[in-house]
C-alpha cells in the first residue's frame, strides 16, 4: 500500500493511506499515513457506523493539504463490545452416522437458505459471489472433488484449483450474510463457519484432499489461500509458505 | 486487532518479515484546500465488478471500478484468506468507504467523488504495481482528481 503511495504521488496524485501494519509504513514511509488500531480486512472499523466512519476519513483526507511528509498519525478507536450472537442456533453440525457429508452440507445449505430469504429482504447480490454461481453449485464442486467425482469448469477461463478456492471463499460469503444476523464479530463468523458448520469441514476435507493432489498448483492453493491460517487442520509453517508461494501462479 | 504483535502465527512472522521496498526520498505535493479536491479511492482489496475478471494467483494487475457502482455488484477476489471479509460483506464502507465519501462531497468536506476507482491486489510484489500505479495516476489527472484515498486490507 505505501509502494502505491510513492508511485502514485511522484505521479502527480497527491495520497493519503490508511496503514493497518504500523511497522511496513515506518518502513516504507509514504507520503501521508493514518494507522488505525483495527483487524486486518476492516481498515474503517466496525462495519455499519456511518459516524466513526465519516470522523477518521475527516482526519485522514485533512491530511492532504500538508506537505511536511513523510507523515504518520495515529487514530484512537473508540472501544467496542462485540456481541458474539447465537450462531449454533443457525447451524451447529454433529455428524451423524447415518448420513453423508453431502447430505449433512445440502441440508444445513436448505436450512440456512431458507432463512435468508424469509427474514432478509435479499438483494439480488447480497449472498452472491465472484464465481456468479449459487451456494449448492459451489458446495457441488467442493464435494465433487473431495468424493472424485468428475465436475464441469463452470468458469472455464479460470484454472480449476483457483476455482475452487473461489467456490471456498463464495461459500464463505454466503455463511456470513445469513450469520450476519446474529452477529458481526469477524472472529466469531470465523470459528463458526471453519468449526461448527458442515460446510467448513467440507472445505477442511477439501483441503486434505487438494494437498495431495500432483499438481504442485492445487497444493499450494490449499496449502496457502484456501483456509485462514488460523483454521488449517495441517499447521501452515513459514518455510512451507515460501515452498508453495511460487506455484500459485498456474501455468495457463 | 492489527496490531502486528497480537497477529496468529505463521501470520506475524510472514509480516513482520515481508521485504519492504526502499525509498530514497518521500515527495510531498502540494494542492489546493480539501474542499476543492476531488478524491477517489484506491483500494488493494482485491475488488471488482462481478463481471470483471477475478484476480488470480499473485496478479499484480488493476482493475477499475466506476463510480457509480452498487454495493452489489462488487465482489472481493483477493488471493489472500487471512483478514477478515465479513466486515466488507456486511457494509462495503469498511474496505471501500464510496458512501462515505459521498457523504463528505454532499457536505462540502470534499469537492467531489471521482468517477472511477481503482483496485490492486496488496499480497502481490508492489514493485510489480508500478506501471500499473502510474496508468492509474495518469487517468485520475485526465478526470482532474486531487487526491487518492488508499485503503488496504
Amino acid at each position: 500500500m505505501g509502494a502505491l503511495s510513492h508511485y502514485l504521488e511522484t505521479s502527480g496524485i497527491p495520497t493519503i493511506g490508511i496503514s493497518l501494519i504500523r511497522l511496513h509504513t515506518e518502513t516504507i514511509r509514504p507520503p501521508r499515513a493514518l494507522w488505525v488500531p483495527f483487524e486486518l480486512g476492516r481498515p474503517l472499523g466496525r462495519p455499519s457506523q456511518p459516524e466513526d466512519q465519516r470522523r477518521l476519513l475527516r482526519k485522514a483526507l485533512s491530511l492532504l493539504e500538508r506537505t511536511d511528509v513523510p507523515i504518520l498519525e495515529g487514530w484512537e478507536a473508540v472501544p467496542v463490545e462485540e456481541d458474539a450472537g447465537d450462531l449454533h442456533g443457525l447451524a451447529c453440525f454433529v455428524p451423524t452416522p447415518a448420513k453423508t457429508l453431502r447430505s449433512e452440507v445440502m441440508d444445513e445449505l436448505a436450512r440456512l437458505r431458507s432463512r435468508l430469504e424469509s427474514e432478509k429482504a435479499a438483494g439480488p447480490g447480497l449472498a452472491a459471489g465472484v464465481l456468479g454461481i449459487a451456494p449448492e453449485e459451489a458446495a457441488k464442486l467442493v464435494l465433487d472433488f473431495i468424493d472424485e467425482v468428475p465436475a464441469e469448469n463452470p468458469r472455464p477461463e479460470l484454472p480449476y484449483p483457483h476455482v475452487l478456492k473461489l467456490a471456498v471463499d463464495d461459500l464463505v460469503k454466503f455463511y456470513n450474510s445469513v450469520g450476519a444476523d446474529e452477529t458481526d464479530s469477524a472472529e466469531r463468523l470465523r470459528e463458526w463457519f471453519w468449526r461448527e458448520t458442515a460446510m467448513g469441514r467440507a472445505a477442511g476435507d477439501l483441503r486434505a484432499r487438494m494437498l495431495e493432489h500432483p499438481d504442485p498448483t492445487y497444493r499450494a492453493v490449499a496449502y496457502l489461500v484456501l483456509t485462514p491460517f488460523t483454521e488449517a487442520e495441517r499447521p501452515v509453517e513459514v518455510s512451507g509458505v515460501m515452498e508453495a508461494f511460487p506455484h500459485l501462479m498456474p501455468s495457463l | 486487532m492489527a496490531i502486528l504483535e497480537t497477529l496468529p502465527e505463521p501470520l506475524r512472522s510472514l509480516l513482520a518479515g515481508l521485504p519492504c521496498p526502499a525509498f530514497e526520498t518521500t515527495t510531498g505535493l502540494d494542492g489546493p484546500p480539501l474542499n476543492q479536491r476531488r478524491i477517489a479511492i484506491v483500494s488493494t482489496a482485491g475488488i471488482h465488478p462481478r463481471h470483471d475478471r477475478p484476480f488470480v494467483g499473485v496478479s499484480t494487475e488493476y482493475r477499475m471500478i466506476p463510480g457509480d457502482v452498487k454495493s452489489d455488484q462488487i465482489v472481493m477476489s483477493h488471493m489472500s484468506v487471512n483478514f477478515d471479509r465479513s466486515g466488507f460483506q456486511i457494509d462495503w464502507n469498511v474496505a471501500f468507504p464510496l458512501d462515505r465519501l459521498r457523504e463528505l462531497a454532499a457536505e462540502g468536506v470534499i469537492a467531489s467523488v471521482a468517477t472511477s476507482h481503482y483496485s490492486f491486489m496488496g499480497a502481490a510484489d508492489p514493485a510489480g504495481m508500478e506501471a500499473g500505479a502510474r496508468e492509474v495516476a495518469a487517468r485520475m489527472k485526465a478526470e482532474g482528481v486531487g487526491g487518492a484515498l488508499l485503503v488496504p486490507v
